[in-house]
């Protein structure tokens, strides 16, 4: 079974595009969220996931708070923008980030190499 | 005559032998002198009493005892004439000679001061002379006074004129959109300042006066006083006609921050040329420095939607590659990117504010030929969607429409197509609901595999507005609707915003 990940980005055609390659590099992609609030629904107590993949903005707003529920439940994260870091903020300082267009093959590693990280 | 014998002497008239003319000759001759010798002093004393100022009053009573005395010898010469009173006479005469010989030896050393008394004639020239002197004084203090009026009218032109230059400075100086100022660099604060000054920073000339020289430190942002320390240095070594310009900040009476453009010069300098005050004019460049920052945001979020466009691209194409032959991919994403192209000039057009649905609806049927849209109906309300909706709803059009080009009720000369969008409560939620239905086209079978095409119809434009898509391929025409909260088709108000 592949390590879950938690993908949340509003534009469907990426976000499909990431949940094919994920699926395909053998990752299991546990939800598709396209909004900060779909995000933090699924975000549950007790909720299985491994990782997650998301926009620095969701429809215009920031995904800080998704950002900031995934720290606080200790679950590895990437950021995946069009924004450079100075743009996004200093709230994604810590957090690794790859700029779009997805370089699909550094996607996979980084994810790998945060999903199996001692969380 | 007998009783004059009986003295020693004779009468002076017998020596003249008593001859009546010769002792009447001298008689008279002696009458009158002496006559004529005692009202000669009588004429002096009176002029000496009547002259108070008169120097040398003392050798005129000498004068006047000398020529009494001179008188009295006369007369007692007269009387010896017939009495021989000649020891009288004696005595008179040695009287006479002492008085004389008193005055001569006087009278010498005072010929220099007689000499220094002017006389008549001299006083008459010096006066002559003065009344030339004091009609010359005139003369000079009329042509004096008529030069003063002069210099008075010059004075007054002058003073117009400099008052005439002063108001048209001052009305210069006054309607300049600009702020001028005199800046003293030693004592760090301005001489001079126009009104423009007063009305950009909203301070009374009295509260900048009582800055004093913190002036520019307290008003100054702090990044920019920091800088200005070398501007400072700059200032003090500035040649003649060279300006310098330094741009800054002000913190203006309301609180806000005025971005100003200084433009100085030298305007006054020690003995030792260095600059001691500077002249300058600072324009007011905020609402610059403002279109700057909004280009730089604008240009940032460009870059973004360029970005996120490329992305979006990379999806279709990556997706559009599996299960392609090189041909058929480069024909499908075409005409994909085409779609997406054509949502985009709608976007643009809405200035990313949002897309008519009917326009969006005309917009990715165009590519169909003139048999296909006499053979399409649509029917649906005004409507305006957001771009995100946009662009998913516009991909699932462009997709059905090629799908029932190639498969469909557009493959062949009879089918039909419905498009149909509503606004609809269902269990009190406003939904929006789009249907694309087929009809009398080829009979309908369900492809055997999963494409590009029908991810994007039965997925992604569900996706893009959290709504639910029906897809069924019924034998009499293919049938798809989605329906979707309306709040996730409407168009957002904050557009513009950024994360």
């Amino acid at each position: 079974m592949g390590q879950r990940i938690l993908v949340v980005d509003d534009e469907p055609l990426i976000a499909m595009e990431i949940e094919s390659t994920l699926s395909q590099a053998g990752f299991e992609v546990a939800h598709m969220a396209q909004s900060v609030e779909t995000a933090l629904a699924f975000l549950q107590d007790g909720v299985n996931v491994d990782g997650a993949v998301l926009d620095a903005n969701l429809h215009d707003a920031s995904a800080r708070p998704v950002v900031d529920r995934l720290q606080e439940m200790g679950i590895p994260l990437l950021i995946v923008s069009g924004y450079s870091a100075d743009q996004i903020g200093p709230w994604a300082e810590n957090v690794k980030l790859l700029r779009k267009p997805i370089i699909y093959s550094e996607l996979i590693k980084s994810l790998k190499q945060i999903a199996t990280g001692p969380a | 005559m007998e009783g004059m014998l009986h003295n020693s002497y004779v009468a002076h008239g017998y020596c003249l032998m008593w001859k009546p003319w010769l002792v009447g000759l001298h008689g008279l001759s002696d009458l009158l002198t002496a006559l004529a010798y005692f009202a000669i002093p009588v004429a002096i004393f009176i002029f000496v009493k009547r002259r108070g100022d008169l120097e040398m009053k003392n050798l005129a009573w000498m004068f006047v005892a000398f020529i009494t005395l001179c008188g009295l010898t006369h007369v007692v010469g007269l009387i010896t004439l017939w009495a021989p009173i000649y020891e009288t006479e004696g005595w008179v005469k040695g009287a006479t000679a002492v008085v004389s010989v008193v005055t001569a030896i006087a009278i010498f050393p005072l010929i220099p001061k007689a000499l220094a008394i002017p006389s008549p004639s001299q006083l008459q020239l010096v006066n002559g002379q003065l009344t030339d002197e004091i009609e010359a004084h005139k003369r000079t203090l009329a042509d004096l006074e008529a030069a003063r009026m002069e210099l008075e009218r010059r004075v007054e032109e002058r003073t117009q004129a400099l008052n005439e230059s002063q108001t048209f400075l001052k009305s210069i100086t006054d309607i300049a959109p600009t702020m001028l100022y005199v800046y003293d660099i030693q004592n760090q604060r301005n001489d001079w300042m126009n009104r423009n000054v007063i009305v950009t920073l909203g301070y009374q000339p009295e509260e900048l006066r009582a800055m004093g020289d913190g002036m520019l430190s307290s008003l100054m942002h702090p990044d920019d006083f920091a800088r200005y320390r070398a501007h400072q240095e700059n200032q003090i070594t500035l040649a003649p006609e060279e300006t310098i310009e330094f741009e800054y900040r002000l913190r203006s009476a309301d609180g806000e921050w005025i971005w100003l453009l200084s433009q100085e010069m030298a305007y006054t300098r020690s003995a030792d040329g260095t600059v001691t005050h500077i002249i300058g004019a600072a324009h007011d460049i905020t609402l610059r420095k403002e279109q700057e920052e909004r280009i730089h945001l604008l240009m940032a979020e460009v870059n973004h939607r360029a970005r996120n466009l490329l992305t979006v691209v990379q999806s279709v194409a990556r997706q559009t590659s599996r299960l392609s032959d090189p041909a058929t991919f480069a024909e499908d994403l075409s005409n994909r990117l085409a779609g997406l192209a054509a949502s985009q000039d709608l976007i643009i057009q809405g200035e990313w504010q949002g897309v008519r649905m009917r326009d969006l609806v005309t917009s990715q049927l165009g590519h169909l030929g003139d048999s296909q849209l006499s053979r399409l109906v649509l029917d649906g309300e005004s409507i305006t969607v957001s771009p995100a909706a946009a662009q998913g709803i516009g991909m699932a059009l462009h997709e059905l429409s090629t799908n029932a080009l190639k498969y469909g009720a557009f493959s062949n000369e009879t089918g039909t197509v419905h498009i149909v969008w509503t606004v609809k409560m269902i269990q009190e939620s406003a939904m929006f609901i789009i249907s694309w239905q087929e009809r009398d086209g080829p009979a309908v079978k369900a492809p055997e595999k999963t494409g590009f095409g029908r991810t994007v119809i039965e997925r992604m434009a569900g996706h893009a507005v959290s709504g639910e898509v029906d897809l069924h391929y019924d034998p009499d025409g293919l049938k798809w609707s989605l329906s979707a909260p309306l709040d996730k088709v409407l168009n957002r108000t904050e557009q513009t915003g950024r994360s």
